[in-house]
């Protein structure tokens, strides 16, 4: 019987180029070669594989769609694919890149002072310093305008105060981007400020205990008369548009992570159905089979091929956040229903970690969660389309 | 040292092949592929051969479009230069007739060292380098697995023979290495090889540049038809001591396989 895999139903290739074809290309090896077989061992113990840091790092993919200062300066959809080839192994690893890149080195490219940019993005290109993004606190998630974060002016340097939570990557973090109200109670006080771990009255506790992106350090930030020089400041970021524009290039990375979870479920499933025999044939000969599998096969195809044409868009400066909202809102939500159908189809195999789709499901629910949940995502775009604000 | 490193594009290992309806080759539309399995350790053998000794490493395919994919990521993986001989005519073509075209585009250049991969992915002919190697006037070793430099004219060659055995020996430049798969950590191509390989010099033949006629084009072998396996479920175990094994084994070979 003649037979279509996934990739040529999505026939993605005519779409991009050389490179970014090349880009995918090495980083699906990387994974597989360097990650996949202990995927499910390093989320049952709750470790991050930091050799993949230095990995990573090797390749360029630590913050690749920026330019200079020793960064690849791919496209957009070249660091999409990338994002999505690394989920394709666990949401954790391209947690850690979306963090790195988009987080921690995109507001010190963007907003930073030009010695800030020598002295920190060189080396968190090739992994050598990891970096982590504190805005989150736990009374302000999806309203950052309410964090309660301080920093004082005091001489020639400033005081913070404050506590983060839900930072990922900040237990092993060399450098943070931490986000506090300087010398106001509004908005429009928030600024950035490069925090080097070490600092006194810096830590950085792990948050233990997590049923999710257990293959990723997840952590506080509690800051008490943190004094920090003047220079630790990011000094063009200015006002709460400069977090919330970190998140939204996080988010478009995530969009495609997310396609990359969902392909690893469905690639599972697949497989599964057509070994898994009942009744006296594969499970892949069922209807309801294949009536699962081909609604993941379009949701997936549909998901990438709309994602590649907004990728096309951030290169050309044209996405709005909108779109970015629309992005991460349709594709996690449909990877976690790919991960959760994928593991019905595998039936009792499918709840234990020698299967990829329960830690994918898993992982998918933070996912879900952060970056602007889904909720967060529908009141934008719903704002979008109704000038009415609805939070 | 000036080193040549061949590479041959191949359909991904987990493609879909399907015969075409000629029956006599796949059908190309809608395959991934990639650069054979054993060329990717030939450029790794190249590269470290540079990386140790210095000079260039010059990449060659032999192809169409799929060629040119290949030959930008052996660019990125670190190759200096480049040479396409551009052709959709010597897909089928046997490996007698490729090594003519590799021999004839690098002759003038006068190579020291040439890494081939052992044998290709999809034909698997296993023969290309020596014939390289019978063209170019330059000794050869095949199932190659480790490659040091010895001054500037000899290689020390760790090379796969029969029965297990492993030789090591000096072989004296221009020599035609063909490159065993497992041997190294094949590095990948980094982003910025990437982005770099566009603008790395890429020298492009047709089959007329190299002044080939279609006599010395033509093949030697040719390819009357492709079959998928077919699958059967004729799986015998044999049981009893090993002895007792051997002699059904080989019974079976002789009177229901007659194979032997």
């Amino acid at each position: 019987m003649q037979t279509i895999s996934l990739d040529e139903l999505i026939a993605l290739d005519r779409l991009i180029s050389d490179e970014e074809r090349l880009v995918r290309e090495v980083t699906r090896r990387l994974v597989a070669e360097r990650y996949l077989s202990r995927a499910g061992e390093l989320f049952e113990k709750a470790e991050f594989p930091m050799d993949m840091i230095e990995a990573m790092g090797e390749l360029g993919l630590l913050g690749m769609n920026l330019q200079g200062y020793g960064c690849a300066g791919m496209s957009n959809v070249a660091y999409g694919l990338a994002m999505e080839e690394l989920e394709y192994g666990d949401s954790g690893l391209r947690s850690f890149a979306s963090v790195q890149g988009s987080l921690c080195m995109y507001p010190i490219h963007r907003w930073g002072s030009e010695e800030q940019k020598q002295k920190y993005l060189p080396k968190m290109a090739r992994g050598e310093l990891v970096g982590c993004f504190g805005l989150t606190e736990p009374n302000a998630g999806s309203d950052p305008g309410a964090m309660t974060t301080r920093a004082v002016s005091d001489g020639d340097g400033y005081v913070l105060n404050g506590n983060k939570m839900w930072i990922t990557n900040s237990p092993i973090a060399d450098v943070a981007v931490v986000w506090a109200k300087l010398d106001g109670d509004e908005p429009s006080d928030i600024r950035g400020f490069l925090v080097e771990a070490g600092t006194k009255g810096y830590s950085a506790p792990e948050q233990h205990h997590k049923m999710s992106l257990r293959a990723s350090r997840t952590g506080e930030i509690s800051l008490e008369d943190v004094r920090l020089p003047k220079d630790a400041i990011l000094p063009a970021a200015r006002g709460l548009g400069a977090p919330l524009s970190c998140l939204n290039q996080a988010r478009f990375g995530i969009a495609f992570g997310a396609v990359g979870a969902a392909r690893a479920c469905f690639d599972e499933a697949l497989q599964y159905a057509k070994g898994r025999v009942t009744f006296g044939r594969p499970i892949a000969a069922k209807q309801l089979i294949q009536a699962q599998l081909a609604d993941m096969a379009e949701d997936i195809a549909l998901s990438e091929l709309a994602l590649v044409h907004y990728a096309r868009l951030k290169d050309e400066g044209k996405l709005s956040p909108y779109m970015v909202s629309m992005m991460k809102r349709k594709s996690v939500a449909m990877a976690l229903q790919a991960a959760r159908r994928s593991r019905s189809i595998l039936g009792a195999n499918g709840i234990t970690v020698d299967y990829a789709s329960i830690r994918h499901a898993m992982n998918l629910e933070s996912v879900y969660t952060y970056e602007g949940t889904h909720e967060v995502h529908t009141l934008i775009v719903g704002r979008g389309l109704t000038g009415e604000n609805a939070f | 040292m000036k080193i040549l490193c061949c590479i041959k594009q191949v359909p991904e290992k987990d493609a879909r092949i399907r015969v075409a309806s000629d029956g006599a080759w796949i059908v190309e539309e809608g395959i991934s592929w990639a650069i054979s399995e054993c060329d990717r350790y030939a450029v790794e053998a190249a590269l470290r051969l540079k990386e140790s000794i210095g000079g260039e490493v010059c990449v060659l395919s032999v192809g169409d479009d799929k060629a040119s994919k290949g030959i930008k990521e052996a660019l990125a993986m670190g190759c200096d230069r480049a040479i396409h001989v551009q052709t959709d005519a010597v897909a089928r073509a046997d490996a007698v007739t490729i090594a003519k075209v590799i021999a004839r585009a690098a002759k003038d250049e006068q190579f020291e060292a040439v890494f081939c991969g052992v044998q290709s992915d999809d034909l698997g002919y296993n023969a290309v380098a020596p014939a390289v190697a019978e063209l170019l006037g330059a000794r050869h070793m095949q199932i190659v697995l480790s490659v040091e430099p010895v001054g500037e004219s000899a290689l020390k060659v760790s090379h796969e023979l029969d029965n297990n055995l492993i030789e090591t020996a000096e072989i004296s430049l221009p020599a035609v290495l063909g490159v065993q798969t497992g041997i190294y950590d094949v590095r990948y191509a980094s982003l910025k090889g990437i982005m770099s390989a566009g603008s790395k010099p890429q020298t492009r033949y047709s089959l007329e540049d190299l002044g080939l006629s279609e006599a010395e084009l033509a093949p030697k072998v040719t390819i009357e038809s492709l079959a998928v396996p077919e699958r059967t479920h004729q799986a015998e175990m044999i049981e009893g001591d090993p002895a007792t094994m051997a002699h059904t084994l080989v019974e079976k070979l002789k009177t229901q396989a007659k194979v032997l």
